[in-house]
């Protein structure tokens, strides 16, 4: 099981030559032969324009025909090369053969191309080269030549199928790659939370001075093989280093506790602030912010002291009848953070004060005062012409406010009335900070010498490397404290230093596994605390994971299972509900094109943030109530907060707290598939796009991604203005006309036509606003059949008949599941191990906190 | 302003930098001073690159007549005083580009092929930053990331446009203010604060990269991908922290900072886009560097510009499904740009340098990674190559790849802007090509960048 053919040479590989028989090595003393191949061939692999790929698993019908993963055999078995082999000769070959052996072949290399020499197996490094240049030329349509006999549809489709499964399963086999000793790097999400967890700190890490976001395979953004590291990061690293040391530790004296404070008085200001202050009415004017305010409200924070602030802001909220409640929101505009933002609805004499706190950065921060609901206006203006009157009551209602209240001086506008914000901070849990009594931990008694030292060390960097140190790692430290004492450093600062040194050591950023010293297919129980803790918590083990495994206990699978079912009862688990859902489902995606406002005048922030906490909640919750993965597919029941449930039509629902909400069937949801996040994560911001649908079901859902399509599709054709206006369904069924397209497009289309009753931001209709053309708008037509002849009248149909799959799905579910977990992807040889887990989880209705546990328990996430 | 000259910063550290494999030792302060001679002295090569997002609406924007003498469209008319000092080009493409949508943006410098939709993000080497290795010994910064949006954005909806040799996005600066404040404020704490500062950086620097070398020694000679990508990267920081302290001694250039110290809302499009420029050339002028990447809008970002009417963003127009309205207003946004365009050609000509308009010894590289925006079609890409004549570009004509693909007048309809959008004409018409020209005039020595089949022979 743990051999997997290799290539011979790094010569072999460029010129494309391959032994004639693959050879089959330990996995000893192929990684590196693996690794090269890995590296070298990711150009090649961009340039022949190979989609990048789903893992291997559940690719090809016909392998799970062959069903022989279940026989457990050390010997191959018919899902082995030499099964695949065989049906590459009797299945594939005969095309090639016919169509095009003759002009690249033994005789002739037209375009210096041959494809009766490309290795057969997807296991042969290399085979993607040749293959991947085939799949672009026929999918494109472009080979055969078109003054040669030509396949039919079904056989070039066939064809097809088969190079894009195989060049996924080489794929996933090259993003599986294990070193010897291999090293995974930290998420930006897991850099945060392990420096959280060390120093009690925030690192502002997702501000745009703070660290780049991480690449992603599909959707995952923790693949060992796929985060690369660039000066860059090292820069950002030792900044962020610098920083967040410089929080947690006491080398100066405790900061001054700062204050700031804005007033609406001020905007009064000049000749008219005496003139009220006077009167003795000056600290009666409010600020009025209507939506849409823009830039034009705002106030200086000056922080000195980098850390904790607290704001308290008082303010009335008016909601106009039957509208939405306005929100309060701060956005700091030189580090781009929304600071706070929250609904408000109180009675104008009834103020409220609302209270937050937040990290800030050193520096003098705009920050623009906001009420993030839609307007009347999209220009940015400012709530009330500047020296004018100031505004006191709604009652009081002059020209200008006209526009904005009705005659009973009810607000037509959600409308915030705000009195003061004020500030201060740093605040500290206590002085010296936390963090600084556990690292110098001798207190101010202790004798501050070199021996001192160096026990603070092997403390701080045992726990940041997550495992003990070797002495000569501890020397290496204290050699840079005597050095930073010898610059004129004091004795706290040499220890910083040195503590630089470990936040940006190799052992810190990288999960590494593997000891060339005591090479062992299995895991150390130091090296699976990490594994477990990065898994569910996207952080350091805590003190009893590294206890259990100094112990040499953890793998114990009484242990293990008791372990695992802690953590996700820890809070620290909400890091997985967040984070792997985010990640297998591509919810980054969502709102990277903003929708259109003219299309979509009523989606903003909020509305997005509670798309994304829709999805994410709702995973949560199976987690949490221990519920089955069935529930991903089709659901009575959903998370939504009052924004989304307005969004849906659902009602009954009222705050800003995400809440389980009984489904009936005329609300049309349910699942994930049709969840707003989903349903516009795979738009564009303009228009529903069925092909991205389908994409995405066919990557997430069934795991079974199309081969990439062809370049240079031409654009779908719009209507002229006479000519009828036409459903998007309609466009696209006349724009694949062509047979090629068709095959596989038969398998794409209907997965995301099934949603047409959704528009681009996931809101429910009947019929599709078409903008081209003349004429009424068109009815649309949701209905659908699968490639194995089922039909489905709507997205709820296709629902039910995935949840008839729920196996298939389990299948995906695990593989993604695993993915994330041991941060790469999946080869045939994950294949039987990923089959046992889907099993084990079945036997318990697949509820997902069992399959987590078989995971866990597994000896697939035990190994190297 | 005080009139500063190209020369007086020119300094050399070649030979510093040569000797900084080995040893850290205090800079040789001497090799750096100003070099009076001119003979010795290479003269200073520069490159900027604007890029506009979302495409634009070709059928206001595309020239009709090929060559020389030709009729400027409406999009392109606020150039034509320029006429002389730039070559507007028609049908090229990065055939890695193609069917990439927004994609577009990140490899607009870069020519990599990144799957849009799915799969591993890794992207290339970007050519400005080519170009800084060859330029950044003699300047204090190798290069300048601008941008709508600072940071780096996210993989596949880039807001910069440079990339390390690894592939790494750089990330950009959108405040005007701090970018003023980067190239010309004070050393922060003084320059003995300073360099304590760098030598101790280089202290923890040497004990991780120690560190990490006797694991490596461990290893052997294979199984160290990600071990040697980090230990290349905190050597690459060793020296530019050595560069950094090498600059500490040499004084900034004092300039008159008040048009940037300002607070410039984005909501007044011109202004904003003025003061980049404005900035621009401010670098380039006192030879605070010599290479600048300005992303002007990125594909998820382009501005509305409410000044004309337009509140619309760049994304939201170039999906205009056709209709007439949006298209015009799209036109409308694109002439807008293109004024802010001619007026930064035009400073940079007004501005001397060294006897000689800055602008003659400054490429400028201009357009977008897409054409038609509303179905992501990446060829025919709207691109203008602006200054760089006393490095010999010859420039007036309009260079139309198209043709004689196309045969016959350009009609200037939907259907036939569509149709050169999708897919390109002539398959040899690279950007890359035009890359690598520029390339080879800022003396990087290379034969080819990425996919280029050879320098734009009609423009060099």
């Amino acid at each position: 099981m743990e051999t997997r053919p290799t290539l011979r040479t790094i010569e072999d590989l460029i010129a494309n030559r391959h032994p004639a028989s693959v050879c089959l090595d330990t996995r000893n003393s192929t990684g590196d032969a693996r690794r090269i191949g890995a590296n070298s061939t990711g150009f090649l692999l961009r340039m022949i324009h190979v989609r990048h790929i789903e893992n291997c698993c559940f690719i090809r019908a016909a392998l799970f025909a062959a069903a022989a993963f279940f026989c457990a055999a050390r010997a191959e078995d018919k899902s082995g090369p030499a099964a695949r082999t065989a049906e590459f000769d009797t299945a594939i070959k005969p095309f090639f053969a016919q169509h095009c052996y003759g002009c690249h072949g033994e005789k002739k290399q037209k375009g210096k191309f041959r494809i009766d020499t490309a290795p057969k197996d997807a296991d042969s490094a290399g085979f993607e080269i040749p293959w991947g240049m085939a799949l672009e030329r026929l999918t494109a349509g472009e080979m055969p030549p078109e003054d040669e006999p030509q396949p039919t549809a079904k056989e070039r489709e066939k064809v097809i199928e088969w190079i894009s499964a195989q060049l996924q399963a080489n794929e996933a086999r090259r993003y599986a790659t294990t070193e010897r000793v291999s090293f995974r790097k930290l998420t930006r999400e897991e850099y945060v939370n392990s420096i959280r967890d060390l120093l009690g700190v925030t690192y502002d890490a997702y501000d745009p001075t703070g660290l780049p976001e991480d690449p992603e395979w599909q959707g995952f953004e923790r693949i060992g093989s796929v985060l690369t590291l660039s000066p860059t990061h090292v820069e950002k690293y030792l900044a962020a280093a610098e920083k967040v040391l410089s929080e947690a530790l006491a080398l100066k004296p405790q900061p001054k506790r700062d204050t700031g404070k804005w007033t609406a008085a001020q905007s009064a200001g000049g000749d008219l602030g005496k003139e009220l202050a006077r009167k003795g009415i000056l600290d009666k004017v409010r600020k009025d912010i209507v939506p849409n305010n823009g830039q034009l409200d705002g106030v200086s924070v000056n922080v000195a002291v980098a850390g904790e602030y607290i704001f308290h802001a008082k303010m009335s909220g008016l909601r106009p009848p039957g509208g939405r409640a306005p929100r309060f929101k701060l956005y700091a505009t030189d580090f781009s953070r929304t600071l706070f933002e929250q609904d408000v609805e109180t009675a104008e004499d009834a103020p409220v004060t609302l209270e937050f706190r937040t990290h800030l950065p050193v520096g003098g921060h705009h920050v623009l005062i906001c009420n993030a609901v839609p307007g009347p206006d999209s220009q940015n203006r400012p709530s009330r012409p500047l020296g004018t009157r100031p505004f006191f009551t709604m009652k009081d209602r002059v020209a200008w406010q006209i526009k904005l209240t009705d005659d009973d001086g009810k607000p037509i506008w959600p409308t915030i009335l705000l009195d003061t914000i004020e500030w201060e901070g740093p605040v500290y849990e206590s002085w010296p900070p936390p963090a600084h009594q556990r690292i110098f931990f001798g207190g101010e008694s202790a004798t501050k010498d070199i021996a001192y030292a160096r026990e603070i060390l092997t403390r701080f960097a045992a726990r940041a490397y997550r495992r003990p140190l070797e002495s000569p790692e501890i020397d290496r430290l204290v050699a840079l404290v005597e050095k930073a004492q010898k610059l004129g450093d004091n004795f706290e600062s040499s220890i910083k230093t040195a503590l630089l040194a470990v936040l940006c050591s190799n052992n810190f950023l990288y999960l590494i596994e593997g000891n060339i010293a005591k090479p062992s297919p299995r895991l150390t129980d130091f090296e699976l605390a990490s594994r477990l803790s990065y898994f569910i918590w996207s952080t350091l083990p805590d003190e009893r994971l590294i206890d259990l495994a100094a112990q040499g206990k953890l793998h114990e699978s009484g242990t293990l299972g008791g372990e695992i079912r802690r953590m996700l009862k820890d809070p620290k688990a909400l890091a997985f509900s967040e984070s792997f859902p985010r990640q297998w489902l591509q919810l980054r995606n969502v709102g990277m094109f903003a929708p259109d406002k003219k299309l979509f005048p009523d989606y903003d922030d909020y509305l997005e943030k509670s798309m994304i906490a829709e999805t994410t909640s709702f995973f949560r919750e199976v987690v949490l109530r221990n519920q089955s993965i069935r529930e991903f597919l089709d659901s009575d029941w959903t998370m939504l907060n009052e924004r989304l449930a307005g969004h849906y039509g659902v009602t009954g629902v009222s705050g800003e707290a995400l809440q389980r909400t009984v489904l009936k069937p005329g609300d049309h949801r349910g699942g994930l598939l049709t969840q707003a996040s989903i349903l516009s994560l795979t738009s564009d911001g303009t228009r529903h796009r069925p092909v991205h649908r389908g994409k995405w079901v066919l990557e997430a859902i069934v795991g079974k991604p199309p081969p990439p399509p062809p370049p240079n599709v031409p654009a779908i054709k719009t209507s002229t203005p006479t000519e009828p206006k036409l459903s998007l369904r309609a466009k696209i069924e006349a724009h694949r006309s062509d047979a090629n397209c068709a095959a596989c497009h038969r398998k794409i289309d209907p997965l995301g036509l099934a949603f047409d009753n959704y528009d681009a931001i996931g809101h429910w209709r009947e019929e599709e606003a078409v903008g081209d053309g003349a004429g009424k708008n068109p009815k649309l037509d949701p209905s659908g059949e699968l490639p194995d002849g089922r039909k489905f009248a709507d997205a709820a149909g296709l629902k039910k008949l995935m949840v008839a799959d729920l196996d298939k799905f389990a299948n995906a579910f695990t593989e993604k599941l695993a993915t994330y977990a041991l941060r790469r992807g999946m080869t045939f040889a994950d294949r039987l191990a990923l089959n046992e887990i889907a099993a084990k989880g079945k036997a318990q209705d697949y509820k997902l906190t069992a399959l987590i546990e078989a995971l866990v328990l597994s000896d697939l996430f035990q190994r190297r | 302003m005080s009139n500063v000259l190209t020369s007086r910063w020119l300094l050399s550290r070649r030979h510093f930098l040569r000797g900084l494999g080995t040893t850290l030792a205090l800079p040789l302060l001497n090799a750096m001073a100003p070099i009076s001679s001119a003979a010795e002295a290479a003269k200073p090569r520069r490159s900027v690159f604007v890029y506009i997002p979302n495409g634009v609406n070709g059928m206001a924007w595309q020239i009709k007549k090929p060559g020389r003498g030709y009729e400027f469209s409406p999009s392109l008319k606020p150039l034509e005083k320029l006429r002389d000092e730039l070559t507007v080009f028609s049908g090229l493409h990065h055939p890695n580009a193609l069917g990439q949508n927004h994609v577009c943006a990140d490899t607009w410098l870069t020519g990599a092929r990144i799957e849009a939709a799915s799969g591993v993000y890794r992207n290339n080497v970007s050519c400005d930053q080519l170009m800084a290795e060859t330029t950044s010994q003699d300047t204090r910064f190798s290069s300048l990331e601008l941008s709508i949006s600072g940071g780096t954005g996210s993989p596949k909806n880039s807001c910069t446009l440079a990339f390390s040799r690894d592939g790494v996005p750089l990330p950009a600066e959108e405040n005007p203010r701090n970018i003023f404040e980067r190239l010309f404020g004070e050393v922060k704490g003084g320059v003995a604060a300073q360099r304590t500062a760098l030598n101790k950086t280089r202290s923890v620097l040497d004990t991780i990269l120690d560190e990490a070398r006797s694991l490596r020694l461990s290893l052997g000679t294979e199984d160290r991908t990600k071990l040697d990508e980090y230990m290349h990267s905190v050597r690459d920081v060793e020296q530019r922290s050595a560069r950094l302290d090498s600059w500490l001694d040499v004084p900034k250039p004092k300039v008159d900072g008040a048009p940037f110290q300002r607070s410039v809302s984005k909501t007044q499009a011109g202004d904003y886009f003025r003061t980049m420029y404005d900035l621009i050339v401010l670098a380039l002028r006192t030879d605070m560097t010599r290479v600048v990447t300005y992303m002007s809008g990125t594909e998820g970002n382009g501005l509305a510009i409410p000044e004309i009417g337009v509140t619309q963003t760049r994304h939201q127009l170039s999906h205009h499904n056709g209709d007439p309205e949006v298209l015009a207003r799209l036109a409308k946004s694109d002439a807008f740009i293109m004024q802010q365009f001619a007026y930064f050609v035009d400073k940079l000509k007004t501005e001397m340098d060294g006897g000689e308009p800055l602008l003659d010894r400054t490429m400028v590289l201009f357009g977008s990674g897409m054409s038609y925006g509303h179905s992501h079609s990446n060829s025919n890409l709207p691109i203008v190559l602006a200054g760089g004549k006393a490095l010999g570009l010859k420039h007036g004509a309009h260079i139309d790849y198209n043709k004689p693909h196309v045969t016959g007048e350009y009609k200037l309809d939907y259907e036939e802007w569509r149709n050169l959008c999708g897919k390109p004409k002539d398959e040899r018409a690279r950007l890359s090509n035009l890359m690598l020209t520029m390339l080879q005039k800022m003396d990087v020595k290379t034969e080819k960048f990425v996919d280029s089949v050879g320098a734009v022979s009609e423009v060099v």
